[in-house]
């Protein structure tokens, strides 16, 4: 667990946040809580690696409105929705929202602490993933577009004389240039090149 | 000389006799005893100037006096004639006046017996008089209505209650009807004679006096069955009202549910906490403390609700005490927060302190005041948020204690304004259309009004009025 994952938890009813604060907190994890959507909106921001909990009815914006207005902003924070309202209409809305999970309160502990741990994995992967494809990215970045050309094909498993035929270049050029692309790129061999291809592209 | 002047004064008013005789005859009654009378006087008067004029029967003074006889005779039987018609001529004057007597006695007694009935009428017509004010004065008005009033004495028996006049003791001379109301005997009504004051030979009870018993034995039970069905209807309407409220506690309960789950989430969420840091050995014991304290405030929260829920819908028959308006206002007030908080309208509580108390069933004013609340709330949030609700007390004329609920929505069309207190009649599509004709009849129950005014901005303000008291006019029902 990255040390600054924390659990944001937005609820209107102070006793009830306060109660779940005293439970996460139980588990080793860090709880910051709002009393409002507004609230929780002022203090975002994109860089936040943790879940989101949070309850539906609540005066001024709703559960669900919040959950648009994060997707709007490109947020994928995990949320879990916690409700003493549960209907149908709205559980379905919130899980095509993106929504991890639906809970009706009260709930089991478990059950959410694990949805929690879930969540945050998955945030955290998502954050490790996306570390990696910014650091490839900045890779590419060095590689000259003769080079580009090169990987690409030498990723698309040609050998070095089709390559050279493709590009009409000598043999002992796209050596050249496949040597440079593999030391810029970092990798030890064409396979872990491939892997760097795809993470890339973000597959 | 002078015997000359006295028959002939005679003779002439034996002719004058004839002829008033005859007059009779045509007048009174042209009985043949009148005609009968006029030939006596006639032929008495023929006989006296017979002799007055001295006739010239001298000669034969045996014809003369014979002649004179024979009138005489006839004169005799034309008066037994006369007087033997005329003997059943006085007898039916007599008897005549011997009904007119009787018949007039009759009219006398009738007239009292439809006085009688006709302010027993009356006694029932009063607005707001109870069965038991009819029943006295029904026992005091029959005894007039009877032959012997200054010895009669009544009592009226119903539904085990009993009735009489101050001079009531029973005796051997009585009359007794029984009183039968939805096809079953509840009673009975009574005159009672305590001495005989009829003439020997006489009974103490006539036929038409039995046949008053009976009009006034039906005409009371036909009163107890009007009074029985007034109170099923005052037992349906409570019926009904409770309904309602059930009803409206049916819409609520959902949304009270839901507050009930709030503090029981969080019980939960601090216990498993304390549960875990025990076992982790992580758990300070301040913490531990502050949790569990923190979870028993929130149990009581969860009872008081459930406590607000269960006294709501306790079926109450009307408990008019005197009661603090402010209170009754707030308590309405808080029930409908939430629901209010979660539509995002506000609710203003404009108290006027220093009010006096009214005389009031606390349950059903906080019921009228919840349905006009609810009301207010549910107009303004059909809007898009910046929906206000204001409910105000403040005194009122007259004694009175004026309550208001003043919204800003989009109020009412002016039809609609005059049929919102008409039953069945709603503009919300999941309404019954009966909170406001309840609230009414409470209201009105209460000898107070409740009525509605657009504001001059936007939406509606509702008011009603509640009498001020201090519980000498209490009473049970």
């Amino acid at each position: 667990m990255t040390p600054d994952a924390t659990v944001y938890v937005v609820d209107d009813d102070a006793a009830f946040c306060d109660s779940l604060r005293f439970l996460i907190e139980s588990v080793n994890l860090r709880v910051q809580t709002f009393a409002s959507a507004d609230e929780f909106l002022a203090a975002f921001s994109p860089e936040m690696v943790g879940c989101l909990v949070l309850d539906l009815r609540m005066p001024g914006m709703s559960g669900l409105e919040l959950q648009e207005e994060l997707s709007k902003r490109g947020s994928r924070i995990p949320i879990i929705i916690i409700t003493a309202h549960g209907d149908v209409p709205t559980a379905v809305q919130a899980m095509r929202g993106g929504a991890i999970d639906f809970m009706p309160k009260p709930f089991s502990d478990q059950a959410l602490l694990d949805r929690i741990h879930q969540a945050i994995e998955k945030a955290t992967r998502a954050r490790g993933e996306q570390s990696v494809r910014e650091a490839l990215a900045a890779r590419i970045a060095l590689l000259t577009p003769r080079e580009r050309e090169v990987m690409n094909l030498v990723v698309s498993g040609k050998s070095n004389k089709e390559i050279a035929a493709d590009l009409c270049l000598s043999a002992k050029t796209v050596e050249t240039h496949r040597a440079r692309v593999m030391d810029k790129m970092q990798a030890h061999s064409v396979a872990s090149l491939v892997q760097m291809a795809l993470a890339a592209e973000g597959r | 000389m002078i015997v000359g002047v006295i028959v002939s004064l005679a003779v002439l008013l034996q002719y004058v006799a004839t002829v008033l005789t005859i007059r009779l005859w045509r007048t009174a009654g042209r009985s043949p005893a009148w005609l009968v009378i006029a030939a006596v006087t006639l032929l008495m008067a023929v006989r006296r100037t017979i002799s007055l004029y001295q006739l010239d029967f001298e000669d034969q003074p045996e014809l003369a006096s014979m002649l004179s006889e024979l009138v005489g005779l006839g004169i005799s039987v034309l008066m037994v004639v006369a007087i033997w018609l005329l003997g059943p001529l006085f007898a039916s004057i007599l008897r005549s006046r011997e009904e007119l007597r009787l018949r007039t006695h009759e009219l006398d007694h009738r007239i009292r017996e439809l006085n009688c009935l006709f302010r027993i009428a009356d006694l029932v017509n009063q607005p707001d008089i109870s069965l038991a004010d009819v029943a006295q004065g029904a026992v005091r008005l029959m005894p007039g209505a009877w032959r012997f009033p200054e010895v009669a004495c009544s009592r009226v028996l119903l539904d085990g209650h009993e009735y009489r006049t101050p001079n009531f003791r029973p005796a051997q001379w009585f009359q007794r009807e029984p009183v039968v109301a939805g096809g079953e005997e509840c009673g009975f009504v009574e005159v009672v004679y305590l001495e005989p004051r009829w003439s020997p030979g006489d009974v103490p009870f006539i036929e038409e006096e039995a046949r008053l018993l009976k009009a006034l034995a039906e005409r009371l039970s036909k009163i107890v069955e009007r009074y029985r069905f007034q109170e099923q209807l005052r037992l349906h309407r409570e019926e009904l009202a409770h309904v309602s409220r059930l009803s409206t506690m049916g819409e609520m309960a959902s949304s009270l549910a839901h507050q009930l789950n709030q503090p029981l989430a969080a019980i939960a969420n601090y216990l498993r906490g304390c549960q875990r840091r025990l076992r982790s050995g992580t758990g300070d014991q301040n913490d531990l403390l502050r949790a569990m304290d923190e979870a028993a405030s929130q149990a009581e929260r969860a009872g008081a609700i459930v406590r607000s829920l269960r006294d709501f819908v306790a079926k109450r028959g009307p408990h008019r005490v005197p009661n603090d308006i402010n209170q009754i206002a707030e308590t309405a007030v808080d029930l409908v927060s939430a629901e209010a908080k979660v539509l995002g309208v506000e609710i203003r509580f404009l108290p006027t302190e220093g009010l006096p108390p009214v005389l009031a069933d606390a349950i059903q004013i906080e019921q009228v005041i919840l349905n006009l609340v609810r009301n207010a709330v549910e107009a303004v949030s059909r809007g898009h948020g910046g929906g206000v609700v204001e409910i105000r007390t403040a005194a009122g004329p007259a004694d009175m204690v004026a309550v208001s609920v003043r919204d800003n929505g989009p109020g009412l069309a002016a039809e609609a304004a005059d049929k919102v207190f008409d039953s069945f009649f709603t503009t919300k599509p999941e309404g019954m259309g009966l909170g406001l004709p309840i609230s009414r009849s409470i209201i009105e129950a209460h000898r107070g009004r409740l009525w509605v005014t657009a504001n001059e901005d936007r939406g509606m303000t509702f008011h009603f009025t509640v009498p001020a008291g201090n519980g000498e006019n209490t009473y049970d029902a």
